[in-house]
């Protein structure tokens, strides 16, 4: 102010128009000083500063003297306060912080600002406090998060992140979690045992952040989710899904210690193995391990529940068609089938003569294309047991002529009466091979191993295994005994009854050894699906070069790529084709080493 | 050109270099061919072509499988082969058949002034037709001789720089070298033991591919290589000829057998 007096009203109205603009800039730093006091947690005048703001608005001065200058203090307060905040807090307490301050400023807003501001104040935050910092978090703290479960920590995460558009770094950074952590289960060796329960697990967790953290984009997770599950149970070949058909293995039969609850829990835990199964790419693998334990399952009456078992095949219909299951099923019915052969066989009047009165026969008569191929082994059945073999096949072949009976004595079982001088009368539940060892001390006090070996014609080490389960395992399934006394079965080593066998129970079950699974076994199977897939993959070469005659190699691999169901490497199906030539269904041809011609 | 009059008295010679004179050049050239490739004197190429009506292919394919001595030239002297053979073959009681053993094939090579591990010996065993290693029975060592123009030791003894020169012909060399398999494998055998197969590989391919011994050594490192089939062996000539050391120009997703895949594979991953 001051000057002159001259001009009354002119400098009157500037010294008024200066002093406006001094005293609104007064004003404005004032309001600013007084908002960022309230950010930083002091009590304000929140009446006082709502009657300035509207004032400034009514004189039309509120957007360009004071919403611009306050939105660039906003700014530049919540750029710094971001920094501060990122690098002091861990990642949830962050994000409750940002939640809190969009909260805030929502609040103030409504509170003591222009309505138009609104939305601007928002998305300043929203830029400067929590855009800039929230890859950051995704970066360090995001996978302890998951990992901790902490849903509502990562709902909010989920929030922030739309609201800032990036939820597809969000999906991404989902993605990436679980396809390590699923990839670290199946990769570990050491744990497959625990392979299948912790896949299930690690599931389960991972779904339920999305239902319940994510469930914003439904969608998108569930597929990133999918998507990593093809990935990492696909990481390891032919291990997932042989582990997996053990696992469903283990719920369907009876007596594990993880066996059958209840029908709802079997249910879902059968629902949620088939969303692993799903993803598995060599199914063929699966199918093996699952048919032979199936078939373990059938022939010596383990299934836990029919149900169950029919429900896990009708899912698996569903999921592969019935060409998968065709075979499974037909395993079902002859055992169905075997019980009619049975009531007819123990209603006949003949056969009854020629049977002797103390034994219960049961067969199972399996057709050869459905069950697993089980190798032939060698033993010489005692009279007693060739004798009802030898009536039955009679039986069974007069009512289908032109068939033929392979007995599979690997398989049989007995239940054995034998009478101990100190615990009495017993059933021993044995396998049929040791039956036929245990049979022959009805005739002799002690055999040696080499004197078993004659008389039983059962293969060395299959015999080996025989006697360690009867006279080496624990001390209520001893009833054999050994001498000299140990774990394993030497030569020379000389059996007997064990005379001071004393168990309490009245059934002894000593043929868990058929149940158990041997390494040979498991090598076996995937030899055979591996072998399986060979004869594919020349079948199939075989196919195409029939109808096309000549083609060059790359076409032939993208043929064989459509028409092969499991994972094959290009360097696989080189080998195939190198076979077929040398086998001289194909040649190359002589003017382009490139392409293949078809040898009739 | 001036035209020759051709009369029935003219001589042999004259009569091969008159008749071809008359030939067109496409003609000529698959005279020339049919030549390097069924290794046959030119007299007898042209005989065969206008047998075949110029067919190539189809002249080739029956010269090899017909007798051979419907084609064979007469300038070789019988009786002298057969005196020949006598030096060579084996003792009446060592052997079921009539042929040259190994202890014979020994001494020829000797006489001829080659040592038996000498690749020359697969030109000359390719020119018998010989079924297998070790032995040459009387219609295959006639054939060769023949063929090859000598009657005794002392000609085929000059005869053998021409025999090396000829296996720098890359037609030629390819011949011989697809011939070597079945001549070095058992008769009722369809691959080649490893051990005879690097052998063989290092006799044929030693001065002409700078891999050879790598390629050995590799098909040996692991034992999971039993033997070397028909199509790899063939597939190695042409692998050692198109592609270069530094194996550019490799198309892992070509047709290449799967063996070479793995050398080149291990060849790159030395290089980084």
């Amino acid at each position: 102010g001051g000057g002159g007096v001259g001009n009354a009203s002119n400098s009157g109205v500037t010294v008024v128009e200066e002093d406006v603009g001094e005293i609104v800039r007064k004003t404005t730093r004032g309001l600013l000083a007084s908002i960022q006091r309230e950010r930083d947690g002091e009590a304000v005048d929140r009446a006082r500063i709502k009657r300035l703001t509207a004032a400034l608005v009514n004189l039309g001065l509120y957007a360009d003297h004071f919403e611009r200058a306050f939105l660039d203090h906003s700014a530049a307060y919540y750029r710094a306060e971001g920094t501060r905040a990122a690098q002091s807090s861990d990642a949830a307490g962050f994000l409750t912080h940002c939640e809190a301050r969009l909260a805030e400023e929502e609040d103030r807003a409504s509170t003591y600002l222009d309505a138009s501001t609104r939305r601007t104040l928002t998305r300043c935050v929203e830029q400067n406090l929590v855009e800039t910092h929230v890859i950051g978090v995704l970066d360090k703290g995001f996978d302890a998060l998951c990992a901790e479960n902490r849903i509502e920590d990562l709902r909010r995460l989920h929030a922030l992140c739309a609201r800032v558009d990036k939820v597809d770094k969000l999906r991404d950074a989902f993605a990436a979690r679980a396809k390590r952590v699923g990839a670290a289960i199946v990769q570990d060796e050491e744990n497959d045992k625990d392979m299948v329960q912790n896949l299930l697990d690690v599931k389960e967790s991972l779904e339920r952040i999305v239902s319940d953290a994510f469930g914003g984009s439904l969608e998108l997770f569930s597929n990133a989710l999918k998507e990593a599950f093809e990935s990492f149970v696909n990481s390891r070949r032919n291990r997932p899904a042989e582990l997996i058909a053990k696992y469903v293995d283990g719920k369907l039969r009876a007596g594990s210690k993880s066996g059958y609850v209840d029908e709802e829990e079997m249910e879902r835990t059968l629902d949620a193995v088939l969303t692993l199964f799903r993803h598995i790419q060599g199914k063929d693998v699966f199918e093996a391990f699952y048919k032979k334990d199936l078939a373990k399952r059938l022939l010596l009456s383990k299934s836990a529940s029919v149900d169950a078992e029919k429900s896990m095949i009708s899912r698996l219909k569903a999921e592969c068609g019935s060409q998968f299951t065709t075979k499974l099923e037909g395993m079902f019915k002859d055992v169905e089938t075997s019980r009619d052969i049975m009531r007819g066989f123990a209603a006949d009047e003949k056969i009854a003569k020629e049977l002797p009165e103390n034994v219960d026969v049961f067969v199972h008569v399996l057709t050869a294309g459905y069950w697993p191929t089980y190798a032939p082994c060698e033993v010489k059945l005692p009279r007693e047991l060739d004798h009802l073999q030898r009536v039955f096949s009679e039986y069974y072949l007069s009512k289908h002529g032109g068939r033929r009976l392979v007995w599979q004595n690997a398989l049989g079982h007995v239940l054995l009466r034998a009478e101990f001088p100190k615990c009495g009368v017993k059933e021993l539940a044995v396998s049929l091979f040791q039956a036929v060892v245990l049979m022959l001390f009805n005739d002799a006090e002690t055999m040696s191993f080499e004197e078993l070996k004659d008389a039983t014609g059962i293969e060395d080490k299959e015999l080996r295994r025989t006697l360690q389960s009867l006279a080496c395992g624990k001390a209520n399934q001893r009833v054999l005994s050994k001498t000299p006394k140990g774990k394993d079965v030497d030569d020379g080593d000389v059996f007997a009854v064990n005379d001071d066998f004393n168990e309490r129970l009245t059934r002894i079950k000593v043929n868990s050894i058929q149940m158990k699974e041997t390494k040979e076994d498991n090598d076996a199977t995937n030899e055979r699906v591996f072998q399986d897939r060979q004869y594919q993959i020349d079948a199939a070469i075989v196919r195409v070069m029939k109808t096309r005659k000549t083609l060059s190699h790359q076409l032939l691999v993208g043929e064989l790529f459509n028409q092969i169901k499991f994972p094959a490497k290009p360097a696989d199906l080189k080998k195939r084709i190198e076979s077929l030539i040398d086998r001289e269904y194909l040649e190359r041809d002589r003017g382009n080493a490139q392409v293949y011609n078809y040898l009739a | 050109a001036r035209r020759c009059r051709v009369s029935r008295a003219r001589p042999p010679a004259w009569a091969a270099f008159a008749t071809m004179n008359r030939l067109n050049k496409a003609q000529k050239d698959k005279v020339k061919r049919f030549a390097a490739v069924a290794d046959a004197d030119e007299k007898t190429a042209l005989a065969v072509l206008k047998e075949v009506r110029w067919d190539l292919e189809l002249g080739l394919e029956t010269y090899f499988t017909s007798p051979s001595s419907h084609f064979a030239s007469s300038n070789v002297d019988a009786a002298a082969l057969e005196k020949t053979y006598g030096e060579y073959r084996a003792a009446d009681d060592t052997h079921d058949d009539d042929i040259i053993d190994a202890a014979g094939i020994e001494r020829l090579c000797a006489d001829i002034g080659i040592d038996p591990v000498d690749p020359v010996i697969l030109n000359i065993s390719s020119k018998m037709e010989a079924k297998t290693m070790g032995a040459y029975t009387k219609e295959e060592f006639f054939r060769g001789m023949t063929r090859m123009e000598t009657s005794d030791a002392r000609a085929l003894k000059s005869k053998i720089p021409a025999l090396r020169a000829e296996m720098d012909d890359p037609n030629i060399f390819k011949r011989v070298f697809e011939y070597s398999f079945d001549f070095a494998k058992e008769p009722n055998h369809k691959s080649l033991p490893l051990e005879t197969a690097t052998a063989m590989f290092k006799v044929l391919l030693d001065g002409r591919w700078a891999l050879v011994d790598e390629w050995c050594a590799f098909l040996e490192k692991d034992g999971s290589v039993k033997a070397v089939t028909r199509d790899t062996w063939n597939q190695t000539l042409e692998f050692s000829r198109q592609i270069g050391e530094d194996m550019s120009g490799y198309d892992p997703a070509g047709a290449w057998p799967y063996l070479i895949d793995e050398f080149v594979e291990h060849k790159l991953e030395q290089k980084s």
